[in-house]
């Protein structure tokens, strides 16, 4: 907490390098609100964010299923592949992206392979290549956070569901994800702000052509050592995170889960 | 009992273990109310109760896990109520036995020989003396999760007699095995309590280990002792209906006993018999009520067949006996089986049988 | 048993994501190795040969190997500073009652509230402002502060599964408060302590998104020299350098995995 408040009282000196200049002033926070070019990537990165939350939930919530549902044995090698991009230094998955989307990469010797494409194309420094990175980063939280939901919820509601004449849909929809919805609730939650404030991917993997909230705070800190206007920014970032999980937090105390609390 | 205990002048060396008026509340909820109670030397005292009875805290109140709101507890004469545990002479078997799963069955039993500073050649000679008094000395050198329920019991309570406490406690030791290993380890614990002849508070839920192992029962219920007696006098003498009923099977019949001492029932059944005179319960236990064929015997009864429940070696049987529904126990002949409905004679003996006055 | 035709889709459609994506995770991590063993000049794949040649300029080269060694110093110090400090936090929290219990826990549950940039931002804010930003305790401390969380909540998860009868049958052997903690509590969470501080190490030894304000010329850490160079140009002696780190993190898991079970890092 204590960096978050320093970060606050450094916004709004009145300076533009380092730590020079005193005083009070909300210029910082002005301009950021007052260009253009600011509020769209704000709106980019919050679209960014959703996208890659969504696209997280949408496919790990059947690896975070299986995962609880397995046995023991089985649940360990992937478990592992799951736990090792959380555990492994981002650079070196970011680089194995470098090398996996470059012009000489896997990827583009693949398709050229197959002949879906004539010749190698540019994959990188594109907003779809910096969601693909995130997606892959961010996926064991909302994996495992699914996966430990689901742990709670007893099989046999399933089998009293199929035994009601519910098929899997109809088990899955009725049964399963209203008593799992507070654990995708925190993997939402989870992966949207780690995505929103994401800045290694966006600068190594996006270049200029994709900024991002994250990516803008570094530069205009570590490159033009502007460090009271990147702190206004980290601010701004800072409260938007905190909003959403408020948010995310009335809405899993709500009755829109009410399922949610026999599970736990 | 508490009676006697209160008024009773004698040499503080007759207990082992004392409680006088030992109460523990929890906030506004009562565990324990204004127990008080003696466990003279080398005795066997059980308490007995259904669960959240206050048994247990009761005895973790001996050992010093619990500390009593109010009340003394004194172990050998001493004061001990606010010592911790491990300042008292207690050996305690624990419900899931407890045992160190890092160290091996000798270290287990070592442990506390340990924590008393003995040496190394004493230890092992006492480990190895405890060994084979449960019959385990080939399992010194395993792990506790290599034994079974029974021998984990065996080396919990080797444990326990270690450092020849002053008083072994023993929290519902048998509840973790299955029936028949049950009936074997009790007789087997209460054979190896009589040959080192340790006093011993025990706790359970079930009133067969009760009544087969005590010397003194004591019944718990809601906080509070109901009865303190030998397990005959608790059988056949209950004070309370509550210690009738936790006790064994039996009928209970609200009603009164007319001036002549005839215990007449709310529904009219009338029992002859020489009981105070008031209102009270009568306790009728299924074997009080006898089979006879002929119909003349003693004070005989007509019953009609409400209900039966075959167990195999006897049927239990609800007769109805003008309007009030009694149970009672019998050995049928095969085929002989009574059909409900059916009218069945029947003798009463009622000098066994008990009058429960109302306070 | 019987399905009908959606039964079957769903069937299909979950076992071609699942296998997609523990493709997908496993992908970048599996490609750096394979091409960390190229005998050519390029990241191209597929590989041109193999040849251990890049892993020989590694250890060869002195801005990763001394940054190799200023993570490992880094990591080990934060991870027995973290198992410390979260060893007693997590013992306070499960044992005692004590005014802020709480917050302590509620820090303790939630290390993702601050954002890894504000975090960084903030503490090279605050060593600034003390004038010590020139030194290891930036870095010490950000380390510390993401790896204490994980410390506190692996301690209190075995201190929560321990039994804690076996302390009362220690305390009824006559044994002391600070014996029972000696001879029972500790050997009995020692699984747990021990993952805690590899994990703690691993936190420390693989972050750059805190390390990358917190660094200065004379203190790089592995990951962010990998991140500068990477700013530039990539070739394979960084996929070697690289697999090092994926390898001591492999290892890492599996050690963790054999002690408590790798679901236990979640």
């Amino acid at each position: 907490m204590v960096p978050a408040i320093g970060v606050l009282r450094y916004s709004f000196l009145d300076g533009d390098y380092l730590l020079d200049g005193h005083g009070f002033t909300l210029r910082h926070y002005l301009r950021f609100f007052s260009d253009t070019y600011y509020s769209s990537v704000l709106w980019d990165t919050f679209v960014d964010g959703l996208v890659v939350s969504l696209i997280c939930l949408l496919i790990g919530f059947p690896v975070g299923y299986s995962l609880a549902r397995l046995p023991p044995l089985a649940r360990r090698w992937r478990t592992i592949i799951v736990i090792m991009p959380l555990t492994l230094s981002l650079v070196v998955i970011v680089f194995g992206w470098l090398i996996v989307l470059g012009r000489n990469g896997l990827l583009n010797s693949v398709l050229v392979n197959l002949g879906i494409i004539s010749s190698p194309k540019t994959f990188l420094f594109a907003r779809p290549a910096v969601i693909l990175v995130l997606v892959q980063q961010f996926l064991p939280f909302m994996i495992l956070s699914v996966m430990s939901v689901v742990t709670q919820i007893d099989p046999v509601l399933e089998h009293a569901a199929s035994n009601l004449r519910a098929n899997r849909l109809v088990t899955f929809r009725r049964v399963i994800i209203p008593l799992a919805t507070p654990g995708i609730l925190v993997g939402f939650n989870l992966v949207f702000v780690l995505s929103i404030s994401a800045f290694i991917t966006p600068r190594l993997i996006g270049g200029n052509r994709v900024p991002m909230l994250g990516s803008l705070i570094y530069e205009r800190i570590m490159s033009e050592f502007n460090w009271p206007s990147g702190a206004a920014m980290a601010f701004i970032l800072f409260v938007a995170g905190l909003g959403f999980t408020a948010a995310f937090n009335a809405l899993a105390a709500s009755r829109f889960v009410r399922g949610g609390r026999h599970a736990l | 009992m508490s009676k006697d205990f209160e008024t009773s002048v004698r040499d503080p060396g007759d207990y082992v273990v004392e409680l006088r008026s030992v109460s523990k509340l929890y906030g506004d909820a009562v565990a324990v109310a204004d127990v008080s109670l003696g466990v003279g030397r080398g005795e066997l005292v059980c308490l007995l109760g259904p669960s959240g009875c206050g048994k247990t805290t009761t005895l973790r109140m001996v050992a010093g896990f619990v500390e009593p709101t109010s009340g003394t507890v004194e172990i050998n004469g001493q004061d001990m109520t606010h010592q911790p545990p491990y300042r008292r002479d207690t050996g305690m078997v624990f419900q899931s036995y407890a045992l160190f799963p890092h160290m091996t069955v000798a270290e287990n039993i070592a442990f506390g020989l340990e924590n008393l500073n003995w040496t190394r050649a004493d230890r092992d000679r006492r480990v190895s003396e405890m060994l084979n008094l449960v019959e385990l000395p080939h399992l010194a050198g395993r792990l506790p999760s290599q034994l079974s329920g029974g021998q984990q019991q065996r080396i919990a309570l080797a444990r326990a007699l270690a450092m020849r406490p002053a008083v072994l406690l023993l929290d519902e030791p048998f509840s973790n095995l299955d029936a028949q290993l049950r009936v074997r380890m009790r007789e087997e614990l209460r054979a190896v309590i009589r040959s080192v002849e340790v006093t011993t508070l025990f706790v359970t839920h079930d009133q067969e280990e009760a009544l087969t192992m005590s010397d003194r029962i004591v019944v718990m219920n809601g906080g509070r002792i109901e009865q303190v007696g030998t397990p005959g006098d608790i059988y056949e003498r209950p004070e309370s209906p509550f210690v009738a009923k936790f006790i064994g099977w039996c009928s209970m019949l609200e009603g009164a006993v007319d001036p002549e001492g005839t215990f007449v029932s709310k529904l009219g059944l009338r029992l002859p018999g020489k009981w105070k005179a008031g209102p009270g319960s009568a306790v009728i236990r299924p074997e009080h009520i006898r089979l006879s064929p002929d119909g003349t015997a003693g004070h005989a009864r007509e019953g009609r067949v409400v209900e039966t429940h075959y167990y195999g070696g006897a049927t239990r049987i609800i007769l109805d006996i003008n309007g009030e529904q009694l149970m009672m126990e019998e050995r049928f002949p095969f085929g002989g089986h009574p059909k409900l409905g059916e009218k069945l004679n029947v003798t009463l003996k009622m000098d066994e049988i008990r009058v429960i006055g109302s306070p | 048993m019987r399905y009908d035709f959606t039964d079957y889709v769903l069937i299909v459609a979950g076992a071609v994501t699942r296998v997609a994506v523990y493709a997908l995770l496993a992908l970048p991590a599996a490609l750096v190795v394979v091409l960390s063993f190229t005998s050519g000049e390029t990241m191209d794949f597929p590989p041109a040969g193999f040849s251990m040649q890049w892993y020989q300029k590694a250890f060869e080269s002195e801005p990763f190997m001394s940054a190799l060694w200023t993570s490992t110093y880094v990591a080990v110090i934060v991870a027995i500073a973290a198992l410390v400090i979260g060893f007693a936090a997590a013992f306070a929290i499960n044992r005692f009652d004590f005014p802020g219990k709480g917050l302590l826990q509620a820090l303790a549950f939630s290390p993702l509230i601050v954002p890894a940039v504000v975090l960084g931002i903030g503490l090279l804010y605050l060593f600034a402002w003390m004038n010590l930003i020139q030194t290891m305790f930036p870095l010490f401390a950000g380390h510390l502060v993401l790896a204490i969380p994980y410390v506190v909540r692996t301690v209190l998860a075995s201190l929560t599964l321990h039994n804690r009868v076996l302390e009362e049958a220690a305390m009824n052997l006559r044994a002391s408060p600070l014996r029972v903690v000696r001879r029972i509590t500790l050997p009995l969470i020692l699984p747990g302590l021990l993952s805690a501080a590899i994990f703690a190490f691993v936190t420390s030894f693989g972050n750059v998104t805190v390390s990358v304000f917190l660094t200065y010329g004379g203190n790089v850490t592995l990951p962010v020299q990998l991140f500068t160079y990477l700013d530039h140009s990539y070739n394979p002696l960084v996929a070697a350098v690289s697999s090092i780190m994926i390898f001591v993190t492999l290892a890492v898991i599996l050690t963790i995995e054999r002690l408590i079970g790798a679901e236990t890092l979640s």
